[in-house]
């Protein structure tokens, strides 16, 4: 893993202490996150992904362009989680 | 005007408003195109505007909606998400309900 997807890791676990957080990283500019938190629970996606993206505000207005971003559950990641593993 | 109160104006005019870069026709960036070939599959009528020709709205939509990225879906004033949420919404069926406000 980069530096910067490192940082953005750590930066994401600061934000959702409770979070499990993988991060793809083909490029060292569009990186990918799943985040995985039982403090989703009963949250609207949208505030889901604000939880995470505004924890990483100061970086998309400097060095990174973009994140992929998908956030799940516990359950719903464990419903999922064959697409992606 | 103050930038709030252009913003304002502006989804008071376009009930469904997507702030992207470049433009429908020319996006400028991939999430951008994206959400316009996904809303392409919806029987929909929206708004956009390129926020790289409007410095001013860029700064005051990531301030007014606290969200730091474009594109940008609204629907009736609410953001409904960037390019993730609107591709989750879609492949889960969910989006036309979002369209819907």
């Amino acid at each position: 893993m980069t530096q910067k997807a490192q940082e953005i890791k750590e930066t994401i676990e600061a934000a959702v202490p409770s979070a499990t957080v993988h991060i793809y990283d083909p490029d060292g500019e569009h990186f990918e996150a799943m985040v995985i938190s039982p403090d989703f629970q009963g949250m609207p996606l949208i505030k889901q992904h604000k939880l995470v993206m505004n924890a990483l505000k100061e970086r998309f207005a400097t060095d990174v362009h973009a994140l992929g971003l998908k956030t799940f559950t516990p359950e719903k990641w464990e419903k999922n989680k064959s697409k992606y593993m | 005007m103050d930038i709030n109160e252009r913003i304002k104006q502006d989804l008071d005019a376009n009930p469904i408003k997507l702030y992207m870069k470049g433009s429908p026709s020319f996006p400028q960036c991939g999430f951008s195109k994206a959400v316009v070939d996904i809303l392409a599959n919806y029987d929909v009528e929206f708004g956009s505007s390129n926020i790289l020709e409007d410095p001013e709205m860029r700064q005051g939509l990531k301030d007014y909606f606290e969200w730091p990225t474009f594109p940008m879906l609204v629907v009736n004033g609410e953001l409904v998400g960037g390019c993730d949420i609107i591709m989750e919404l879609h492949q889960g069926d969910e989006l036309q309900d979002a369209l819907n406000g």
